[in-house]
């Protein structure tokens, strides 16, 4: 009788182990919860620390903004990789100890899986890398200089301030007055207040300019004091120049070759496009405000500048940069691609898969196993009809046109076709394929619902 | 991707966050007055708008913004627009060279059609003055169904139909051309004692081809055909083709202009003095006319001798007695064979309407719709096979117990009672998708809502399924037409109050 509630306690607790086991992944780790506690812990203290005007709108800002990181986390928004959780433990360790009057108490940082590179600072210790980042940037002195920078924003208090700024210019008499006058008008509200919005956005947009290039200044007062070289300060911010001239992912992917097979050859209607209703080059708003024009930080070769005169940084040939990160490389290029096939972002994955490829940036058996699953992926979402629910359908005005290929000849694809171009490429890479379990099961699948 | 900014410091707040706000918020909100589609004569979306009313202005008008979307659900265009504050949007068509809004002011007693180019500047406005009875009329006959107040002439022109009040109510049909040619109208007589209606149903760069109807009162069931071609470079009339009760009454479904210019009609055939909308028909027609109006040929299909031989028992192996077809469209493919597309129906006794007041009298019967069916013709227009599709009964009250079934039909037809929602036709790839929502009762299942189309592809019918009750009920799904060969998907999760919407082709296997 006990043997009995013995072995089904026993399966229970196993069942549950095991679950437990399988949840545990790169986006959860193992210690979650406390992960999420400490994030709690590090805004709360901040929290208690806010005072002055409007304290308790600006306390809202910071507790809604850490409870949408907490839910970024459990949607699996963030990556925890032991080996890129080290190598920037390093970096964040050669600042730290060159720059021991900052109060590094509460500071935490954590990995997104976006591809772009990118950082943020939260304000109330926590900060985020992008996993772009790491697949851009070519040396840890560059990434030390964009730590830098956004640990000079913390340390300035910028994100505090400008909450702070905003609500009290928001709730401000000037303004209540205006909207006061609105309110009182009979005619043409809905434009006067567009006006208000429009002109109090133009404020906080010239401030922020401001702030970046007070965070650039500092930033390099900190970088300069650590072992690594001045002049990648100005490297780091040409690479992510890219990004800001719109020449990020417009990488030539070349589609109409990639999925040329002789068995199969491309289709050119896979890429036609349906009739548009307006010519225009950009998109047409009768109700647009200057401050949407106006971007939120100042051009990257301005500050580049400004870095360079400040500082009298020359630009000379630097042998001894740190390359560590190029070992992270190999992690975090596969890692990049692994997240979009497991968000279902398979446009972005298809991009990565070709960019870093034909970059060499991966290897022809990773590329050519990955693919096929992703060619696998994309036919069971079409089947499902979720395809256009993870892949966003062609926009005429995007600057990432060749996503937008990708976009456009994912949803050009039909399913069957879509089963005749996973068979091919299967045929194609038969010998890769075949040597791995993985490779294997894709082989076989397309095999099947190709006969 | 939405593009993101290089190192940001996560406190640079849009400020529009803050126009949450009460007040800001409360003022700048743009209040949603309706929204519709660009739908075009094959049901093939080309986009999306959503008219907006923006400000109060001085003497009654308002600002209204109009927002566009491509059929890729992408924002392509906001537009100002300033009319009266009792100018409503109605509908709205896109023909390849402009866009053309319907409006309609009940209170100022107006139509206007306001045009956009393609570079998105605005034309001039069209006003058509009306009376009360005539919006009410408009009004009427748009829920009734098949009534195409804007039809779009592809790389030509739009036509505009709308009622008019003569001796008795008449109709307006307006031709505006957007491409230099000339605009005209074609009005019904004014001494007219009928009432009429009319109806655009096919038109290309030479010809208009419109279906008339007349009947003598709003509540008469007695409804006379004729088809009338007119030139569509001066608006003249070339011919009409009368198909009245008295001489030969047809039921005309569909019609299309050949490339040789030959006007094809279809649809179904009675006997002399039959009602068209009461009796069952004898059989289905094609007549192929030239543009002069002469017939070159008027084949038939009849029940008796032909397509009753061929209707197979429902899919569950039962040939029951007195059922019938109701024929949603009936198309033409670019191979020049046909497809009636239509449900089987039949009348039947309603055990609820029974049981509820136990005696014989209104809602004791019903009418049982069934499988779906494609009657396949060649370009002669011989029945070579008929296809049918599985599909779960669904029951409709009859509206009244001794109407015909047929009479109900129509009457249900244009409540929305039967399974069948849209068929679109690729012309370039010669396509079609025929949908219809089906209700599987699967054994050992919990039934399932799906959204089923029929692919006509390479000559053969192939069959698509979107089931639309997932996420044991949290989620739930509508599906609606969107660009050729796609559905948009409209996904609402009631737990977390979230509206997904999507695109997705549908699956040709």
């Amino acid at each position: 009788m006990y043997s009995k509630y013995f072995k089904v306690l026993l399966f229970i607790l196993l069942y549950q182990l095991n679950y437990a086991q399988e949840k545990v992944n790169e986006y959860i780790p193992e210690d979650i919860d406390k992960i999420e506690n400490y994030l709690k812990r590090i805004n709360s203290n901040f929290i208690d620390k806010i005072d002055g005007p409007f304290s308790s709108k600006v306390k809202k800002v910071f507790k809604d903004r850490d409870e949408k990181v907490l839910k970024s986390i459990e949607d699996s928004s963030y990556v925890f990789i032991p080996e890129i959780k080290e190598h920037l433990r390093v970096i964040l360790s050669n600042i730290y100890s060159a720059n021991p009057e900052i109060d590094t108490t509460d500071f935490s940082f954590f990995i997104n899986h976006s591809m772009l590179p990118n950082a943020a600072c939260y304000g109330d210790g926590m900060f985020q890398i992008n996993l772009g980042l790491f697949t851009t940037l070519e040396s840890d002195d560059e990434l030390a200089f964009v730590i830098c920078h956004e640990i000079a924003h913390k340390y300035l208090e910028h994100s505090l301030k400008n909450v702070s700024n905003v609500i009290a210019t928001i709730n401000s008499e000037d303004t209540k007055k205006k909207v006061k006058e609105i309110k009182r008008q009979k005619y043409g509200q809905t434009r006067a207040a567009m006006s208000v919005i429009d002109n109090l956005s133009i404020d906080i947009l010239d401030h922020s300019k401001e702030v970046e290039a007070e965070a650039d200044s500092l930033g390099f007062v900190f970088f300069s004091k650590t072992k690594y070289s001045k002049t990648k300060a100005l490297s780091s911010l040409d690479k992510l120049k890219a990004d800001d001239d719109d020449m990020f992912l417009n990488h030539h992917v070349n589609i109409d070759s990639v999925f040329n097979f002789e068995s199969y050859p491309f289709k050119k209607y896979w890429l036609k496009e349906t009739v548009s209703i307006f010519d225009s080059e950009e998109k047409i708003n009768e109700f647009k405000l200057t401050s949407d024009t106006l971007k939120t930080h100042p051009e990257i070769e301005f500050r580049i500048n400004k870095l360079r005169e400040d500082f009298s940084i020359k630009d000379e040939l630097v042998t001894d940069t740190q390359t560590e990160i190029n070992k992270i490389k190999k992690i975090a290029n596969p890692q990049s691609i692994k997240s979009a096939i497991d968000l279902k972002l398979l446009d972005l994955a298809i991009y990565q898969l070709i960019e870093r490829f034909q970059n060499q940036q991966i290897t022809s058996d990773y590329y050519y196993n990955t693919m096929a699953k992703v060619l696998k992926s994309i036919y069971e979402a079409k089947k499902q009809h979720h395809l256009g629910k993870y892949v966003p359908q062609i926009n005429k005005f995007s600057d990432e046109k060749q996503l937008n290929t990708i976009r456009l000849f994912l949803h050009n694809l039909e399913l069957n076709e879509t089963k005749k171009i996973g068979w091919a490429f299967c045929q194609t890479q038969k010998d890769i394929l075949l040597s791995n379990d993985e490779g294997v099961i894709v082989y076989n699948f397309f095999e099947s619902i190709n006969q | 991707m939405k593009k993101l900014f290089f190192i940001v410091l996560v406190s640079v707040i849009s400020l529009s966050v803050y126009a949450q706000q009460k007040s800001l918020n409360e003022i700048t909100s743009f209040k949603i007055r309706n929204s519709g589609s660009f739908i075009d004569n094959n049901n093939d979306v080309d986009g999306y708008y959503f008219y907006y009313e923006v400000d109060k202005l001085k003497k009654g008008k308002r600002e209204y913004a109009i927002k566009m979307l491509d059929n890729n659900l992408n924002d392509i265009a906001t537009k100002s627009y300033i009319d009266d504050k009792s100018t409503v949007l109605v509908q709205s068509k896109f023909n390849n060279q402009s866009l053309m809004f319907a409006m309609v002011n009940v209170r100022e007693k107006f139509y206007k059609l306001v045009s956009f180019d393609k570079q998105g500047n605005k034309g001039d406005d069209i006003k058509i003055e009306v009376s009360n009875k005539d919006v009410r009329w408009l009004s009427y006959m748009m829920k009734s169904g098949n009534f195409n107040l804007l039809f779009p002439v592809d790389d030509n022109g739009f036509l505009f139909n709308y009622v008019k009040d003569n001796k008795k109510i008449g109709y307006g049909l307006k031709y505006i051309s957007t491409n230099n040619g000339k605009s005209w109208d074609y009005n019904s007589p004014e001494e007219a004692k009928e009432i009429m209606s009319i109806n655009p149903i096919e038109a290309n760069e030479k010809v208009v081809v419109a279906l008339e109807t007349s009947k003598k009162t709003k509540l008469s069931s007695t409804i006379d055909m004729k088809i009338i071609v007119i030139d569509i470079k001066t608006g003249k009339k070339l011919f009409d083709k009368d198909f009245s009760r008295e001489d030969n009454p047809r039921l005309i479904t569909n019609a299309f202009l050949t490339k040789e210019n030959n006007l094809v009609l279809l649809g179904e055939y009675f006997k002399k003095g039959d009602n068209v909308i009461k009796t069952k028909s004898e059989g289905l027609f094609a007549q192929v006319v030239d543009l002069s109006g002469n017939m070159i040929s008027d084949v038939k299909a009849d029940w008796e001798s032909k397509i009753n031989k061929m209707m197979p028992p429902d899919s569950d192996g039962k040939k029951k007695k007195n059922t019938y077809v109701y024929f949603h469209d009936i198309i033409r493919t670019q191979d020049g064979s046909y497809f009636g597309i239509g449900e089987k129906y039949r009348k039947t006794v309603s055990l609820k309407g029974t049981l509820l007041t136990g005696q014989v009298g209104s809602g004791m019967t019903q009418l049982t719709i069934t499988d779906a069916v494609f009657f396949e013709f060649d370009e002669n227009f011989n029945l070579k096979e008929i296809h049918q599709i599985e599909k779960g009964k669904s029951r409709a009250p009859n509206l009244a117990d001794f109407g015909s079934p047929q009479l109900n039909a129509h009457v249900l037809k244009n409540l929305g009672a039967f399974d069948y929602e849209f068929t679109q036709i690729d012309k370039d790839r010669d396509r079609f998708y025929a949908t219809f929502i089906d209700y599987e009762r699967l054994k050992g299942e919990k039934n399932k809502l799906a959204f089923k189309s029929i692919i006509y592809n390479d000559g053969a019918l192939t069959e698509d399924k979107i089931y639309l009750n997932r996420s044991t009920g949290k989620v739930k799904y509508r599906v609606l037409p969107a660009k050729l060969g796609h559905v948009m998907i409209l996904e609402y999760n009631r737990k977390e109050k979230t509206l997904d919407i999507h695109l997705e082709k549908l699956n040709i296997e």
